[in-house]
């Protein structure tokens, strides 16, 4: 809700895009591939060229996720006006499973980009909440421990019945 | 918050694809008791091969395929 009410300013403003002349941006002229499998023909070679390999298995040793790498790729040719948005949704896939065959070739350990969030699930911090409160439980609670000599004496002195009305 | 990488959602996308093959049916004649010629086609069109999405996920599935081959090896 709250994230709904901010506004949005890392988004084009209206009529940004009437800012440049028409045509003279890649990406306002017709892409320069049209179909997945164009777009893949640009894509593989160029993947497959020692130069790209070996940056790319440098990436992916650092750590940058599968996902990131190939998206910036996608991207990137979508600002050359190599292919459409649309086209470059449709190749990320096909992208990401490529560049992790690479990585498998060549004994990679990469990062995929694909793992499920390891968010806190519900269970987990209930189960916690009860443990807190458990142990905030048993620390409140009077420990038994042994007598000290002046409570024994007074509890001795307590069990002596004496009196009239104390049993022989 | 803006989506800035789409790729986990594509992917998971595509493996709802992969996983969703066409069942063989046997084409039905176009009798009176047939179903009507417009969801028929329809039906033809969701199953059809050429089908972007179907497209994609035969070349993942062979990429895969080729993953496999080098981690098993």
């Amino acid at each position: 809700m709250l994230d709904q009410m901010q506004p949005m300013i890392d988004t084009a403003i209206p009529g940004q895009s009437l800012t440049a002349e028409l045509g003279s941006r890649p990406w306002t002229n017709p892409p320069q591939y049209n179909t997945v499998e164009e777009a893949l023909d640009y894509y593989i070679p160029r993947l497959q060229s020692d130069e790209v390999t070996e940056q790319l298995l440098d990436v992916l040793e650092m750590g940058i996720p599968v996902t990131t790498i190939a998206n910036t790729m996608q991207l990137g040719a979508v600002m050359e006006g190599k292919h459409t948005i649309d086209v470059g949704m449709l190749v990320l896939p096909v992208l990401v499973e490529l560049i992790m065959l690479i990585g498998d070739t060549a004994k990679v350990k990469y990062t995929s980009g694909l793992e499920k969030d390891k968010e806190m699930s519900g269970t987990t911090v209930k189960l916690a909440l009860e443990r807190f409160k458990q142990e905030q439980k048993d620390d409140s609670m009077p420990e038994e421990t042994a007598d000290t000599p002046v409570i024994a004496e007074m509890r001795e002195a307590a069990d002596k019945r004496t009196g009239l009305m104390s049993r022989s | 918050m803006p989506l800035t990488n789409p790729s986990p959602i594509l992917h998971q996308n595509i493996n709802t694809v992969m996983k969703m093959k066409p069942e063989e049916k046997e084409v039905s004649a176009n009798t009176l008791m047939g179903p009507p010629k417009r969801r028929q086609m329809n039906d033809d069109k969701r199953g059809d091969p050429m089908q972007p999405s179907r497209r994609i996920a035969s070349y993942i599935e062979a990429i895969r395929q080729k993953r496999e081959e080098i981690t098993n090896a």
